[in-house]
C-alpha cells in the first residue's frame, strides 16, 4: 500500500505539489489525470523515489522510496514517457536488466513481445518510437512487480497496440498489483483505470472510485441540452453531459467529460463528493 | 537510511557494469590501443621517404622510445578524459539516469562498482592493451629498442619507494576519478570534459598561487624543510594520491546519493 501524507514538492521557490494526501490500495489501476504542468510526472517520480519530497512523506510497505532500498526497488518499475534507445537487441536488454528483479520472467517478456507483434531479436536503436515503447512495456510487465508507475504509456502506440496494451495490463499483472498510470489519453484507458485521480495545481482535485463517481454523477448521452449540466459538449447526433446523479441512475462514465466537469466546477464537485 | 550492501547482489551488479563497459567503452579503446601500430607504419613510411633522398643516408627503423612514450601519454590523456564520461556520464540524463537509479541494487553497490571500474579496471584494461600492442611492435621491429612496459618497469625499480605510488597506473587512476566526478557533476555532455579540465586548472592554479604566497613566509619554509628532512614529505607524497582519490570518491558518493530525476 502506498500512503502519501501532506506531500509537497518544489523546484526552488515554485511549489509543484502542495499538501497531497491519499492512499493507493493494492489491486487497483489508478488513472492519474491533470492538465499539463500540474505535477503528474513529479508525483510519479516521487512515488518511485527518483525525487525526494520537499515536505510530507511517502510510505510504500513501510519504506521511504527515496532511500532506494533494493528490496523496494525490485518490487517496482517506472516507465517514463520518453524511451531511451540502446545499442542492444531487445532480448539481450531484457536478460541483462531483468536479472535484478527477482520475479522477472524472460518467457513472459517474449510472450508479451509476441502479443505486441514486436521482434525481440531486433536492435533497440533500430526500432521505431512505438516499437521501443512496446519493448519497455513488455519488460515492465515481465518484471512482475507489485508497483507499476507508467507515465503516458500509450503515447506513440498505434491503435492495435493500444488495445493490446489494455489486454496486456489486465492479463499480465497480479491481482494485488498497484498500477498508477499518468495519462492525457483518457479514451485509451478509460475502461481499465479505476479509481480516477485528478490533479489540479498543487492539489488533488478528485480521487474517487468508478462506483462512487457513478453514484454521484450521471453521464447523459441524450439529444437535449440540459441547463443544470455541470459539463456539456455537443457531439455528432447529441450531447455528452455530466449531471448530478439525483435518482441513483447508472450511466457509463466518460472520463474526458468527467475531467472537464471537475475542472470547470472544482468546488461544486468537491462538495458533491464530500456528501 | 540504512546501507543495504549485499555482496552477492554487488557481484551481479559489477558483472552488469562490466558488460556495459565492454559495450560502451572497449570499442573506443581500439583506436588508441592500435596507436603504436599506426605510429610504426607512419614512422617507417617517413623514414623510407627521407632515406630515399640522395642527401640522407641511414637505416629505416621504427620510432624510438621517447617518441613512443609521448604518443602513449597522449593516448592515456584521451582515455582518461573520455572513458569515465562515456560510461557514467549518462547518469545525469533524465531517462537513462532514471533507469539506472531504479535498478534494484543499493547505492553502495552501484558506487563501489563505479569506483572500481574507473580507478582500476579501465586503466588496467587500457594499459594492458597498449603495452601488449607496443610489445608486439618491439618483437617484430628490433630497431625500436625496449618496450614501454619494460621501460616503465625499469623506471619503477630504479626509483625509491616514495615514488612507487607514482607509477603510471596510479596517476591514471586519480585523473580517471577526476573525470568521473566531472561526468557526474556537469549535466551537459559538452561540459563533462571541458568543465573538468577547467576545474583541474583552477585547482592547480589556486594551489600553486597559495604555495607561492606561503613560500614568502619564513616559518612555512622552515616547516617545509622539516618535512623534507624528516621524511614526512616522502610519506605525504605516497598518501597524496590516495587523498585525492578518496576526496573525489566522497564527492561522487554524495552526488549518487542525492541524484534526482
Amino acid at each position: 500500500m502506498i500512503t502519501i501524507d501532506k506531500l509537497g514538492f518544489s523546484f526552488g521557490v515554485d511549489w509543484v505539489l502542495k499538501n497531497i494526501t491519499m492512499t493507493l490500495e493494492e489491486g487497483k489501476i489508478y488513472g492519474l489525470l491533470g492538465e499539463n504542468g500540474v505535477g503528474k510526472t513529479t508525483l510519479l517520480t516521487l512515488m518511485c523515489g527518483l525525487k525526494d519530497a520537499s515536505r510530507g512523506s511517502i510510505d510504500i510497505d513501510g519504506r521511504k522510496p527515496f532511500d532506494r532500498s533494493p528490496l523496494l526497488l525490485e518490487q517496482m518499475i517506472y516507465l517514463p514517457e520518453a524511451s531511451a534507445t540502446r545499442s542492444l537487441v531487445a532480448a539481450e536488454y531484457a536478460t541483462e536488466q531483468g536479472c535484478f528483479w527477482k520475479n522477472f520472467s524472460l518467457d513472459k517478456f517474449h510472450e508479451i513481445m509476441a502479443e505486441f507483434e514486436n521482434d525481440p531479436a531486433r536492435r533497440m536503436d533500430k526500432m521505431s518510437a512505438g516499437q521501443l515503447k512496446k519493448t519497455y512495456i513488455s519488460f515492465a510487465l515481465a518484471c512482475n512487480c507489485k508497483y507499476l508507475f507508467l507515465d503516458e504509456p500509450t503515447n506513440g502506440l498505434d491503435i492495435p497496440s493500444k488495445t493490446q496494451f489494455r489486454k496486456a495490463i489486465m492479463k499480465h499483472t497480479a491481482d494485488d498489483s498497484t498500477i498508477v498510470i499518468s495519462t492525457h489519453q483518457v479514451r485509451d484507458l478509460e475502461n481499465i483505470i479505476e479509481p480516477i485521480i485528478i490533479l489540479d495545481k498543487q492539489d488533488v482535485l478528485h480521487n474517487a472510485s468508478v462506483e462512487k463517481i457513478e453514484s454521484k454523477l450521471f453521464f447523459d448521452y441524450g439529444t437535449v441540452a440540459k441547463s443544470d449540466a455541470l459539463w456539456s459538449e455537443a457531439l455528432p447526433g447529441g450531447f455528452i453531459q455530466v449531471l448530478r446523479n439525483t435518482d441513483g441512475e447508472q450511466s457509463k462514465i466518460n472520463v474526458e467529460a468527467l475531467f472537464n466537469a471537475v475542472h470547470c466546477n472544482k468546488e461544486t464537485i468537491k462538495n458533491i463528493f464530500k456528501k | 537510511m540504512k546501507c543495504e550492501f549485499n555482496w552477492k547482489r554487488f557481484g551481479k551488479y559489477f558483472l552488469y557494469d562490466l558488460k556495459c563497459m565492454k559495450r560502451k567503452v572497449l570499442p573506443y579503446f581500439i583506436i588508441p590501443v592500435l596507436a603504436p601500430v599506426a605510429l610504426e607504419l607512419i614512422w617507417r613510411l617517413g623514414e623510407t621517404v627521407r632515406f630515399s633522398s640522395v642527401y640522407a643516408h641511414g637505416t629505416v627503423g621504427g620510432p624510438e622510445l621517447f617518441i613512443r612514450q609521448m604518443i602513449f601519454l597522449v593516448a592515456i590523456v584521451l582515455m582518461v578524459m573520455f572513458a569515465p564520461g562515456r560510461l557514467y556520464g549518462e547518469l545525469t540524463d533524465k531517462v537513462k539516469g532514471s533507469e539506472w537509479l531504479m535498478l534494484p541494487a543499493s547505492r553502495g553497490e552501484k558506487f563501489l562498482s563505479m569506483e572500481l571500474i574507473s580507478v582500476l579496471i579501465l586503466p588496467v584494461v587500457f594499459l594492458a592493451g597498449y603495452y601488449f600492442t607496443d610489445w608486439l611492435i618491439c618483437i617484430f621491429d628490433k630497431s625500436v629498442g625496449t618496450s614501454l612496459f619494460n621501460a616503465d618497469k625499469a623506471g619503477f625499480v630504479e626509483k625509491e619507494f616514495e615514488y612507487a605510488i607514482n607509477i603510471r597506473i596510479w596517476k591514471i587512476a586519480y585523473y580517471s576519478v577526476a573525470f568521473l566526478t566531472g561526468a557526474l557533476l556537469f549535466k551537459k555532455p559538452r561540459w563533462k570534459i571541458a568543465g573538468t579540465i577547467v576545474l583541474i586548472c583552477l585547482v592547480a592554479a589556486m594551489t600553486a598561487g597559495n604555495l607561492r604566497l606561503l613560500s614568502r613566509i619564513e616559518w612555512f619554509n622552515n616547516f617545509l624543510n622539516y618535512l623534507l628532512e624528516s621524511g614526512i614529505y616522502a610519506i605525504f607524497k605516497i598518501i597524496f594520491p590516495v587523498l585525492i582519490i578518496g576526496g573525489l570518491a566522497v564527492i561522487n558518493w554524495f552526488k549518487i546519493k542525492n541524484l534526482e530525476h
